[in-house]
């Protein structure tokens, strides 16, 4: 996806900031979360990318010492492997047979319901270097469905899944 | 094109997210909003006729099989995040007020 986010920044100059909104709680969700594959590729056997976005009553600590083993004691989870103390902390497990990346993010808040909007900037103050780099995936991914996407057009978005399924079958030829 | 057309096709290149308004870097290639011609579209379907013959898609089922998951996964999260609050001394109402939300991201 790095080439993506590279074509993406070629060709867009970020970015014009406008007039504060009366309130961040009223700046409408424009992605959804609820998919497991969020710009719908839908690639064979791909894990899945989670970001657990938390508010500040839990920490770290608690995401390793308290959840982690919540999730690996659960039936239906195997190979179960938690890394707290990399760059970017991760648990890794398969979850009924399906592969999951789980990180972290503890947010300066301490309430994330359905209004939060991780597009905002204001998640990003007060925050430790682990959960930055957590929230870049999926901000990320939401900077280039947005981009991708035309809601007068459905075409295009349609085009551009072909252009990453592509890319991505040449990708892999290269490799092999 | 008149420059006020211009103006027009380029503002509706505008995206919003995050309160942002993100621009498309100026000046844009000439006839960028030209559309394309017939060969153009002769090559689109040869490439979509390609992507769906011979680029495998992950089957409905399995799908289905992954929002259940990560349905899962998400109810497991909620319910700890209460549990962080009540075993740290929180009210319930705090409690249940936390929230806490998954995301996923990549392809």
């Amino acid at each position: 996806m790095g080439f993506f986010v590279y074509l993406l920044y070629l060709n867009f100059d970020l970015l014009t900031l406008p007039p504060p909104a009366p309130s961040p709680h009223t700046t409408p969700h424009h992605t959804s979360p609820h998919h497991s594959y969020r710009l719908a590729v839908h690639e064979p056997g791909a894990d899945i990318d989670c970001i657990c976005v938390a508010p500040n009553v839990c920490t770290r600590e608690d995401f390793f010492g308290s959840l982690a083993p919540l999730i690996s004691s659960n039936p239906q989870v195997t190979r179960f492997q938690s890394v707290s103390e990399a760059f970017v902390p991760i648990m890794t497990f398969y979850f009924d047979g399906v592969n999951i990346d789980l990180l972290f993010a503890r947010v300066n808040t301490n309430c994330v319901r359905k209004e939060f909007d991780i597009d905002s900037d204001e998640v990003m103050v007060g925050i430790d270097t682990a959960t930055e780099k957590s929230l870049n995936g999926p901000r990320t991914t939401n900077l280039i469905a947005k981009l991708v996407t035309d809601p007068t057009n459905p075409t295009r978005y349609k085009n551009f899944l072909i252009v990453v399924r592509l890319v991505r079958k040449w990708a892999k030829a290269k490799v092999s | 094109m008149s420059n006020d057309q211009q103006k027009i096709s380029q503002a509706s290149l505008n995206v919003t997210l995050g309160r942002r308004v993100l621009e498309p870097a100026y000046p844009l290639i000439p006839h960028f909003n030209v559309p394309p011609t017939p060969a153009d579209l002769q090559i689109d379907a040869h490439l979509a006729a390609f992507c769906s013959s011979s680029v495998p898609l992950e089957s409905t089922r399995e799908l289905q099989r992954r929002e259940v998951v990560l349905s899962k996964l998400r109810t497991i999260f909620e319910s700890w995040v209460v549990g962080v609050c009540q075993e740290k001394g929180h009210a319930k109402e705090f409690a249940e007020a936390a929230g806490g939300k998954i995301y996923t991201s990549g392809s």
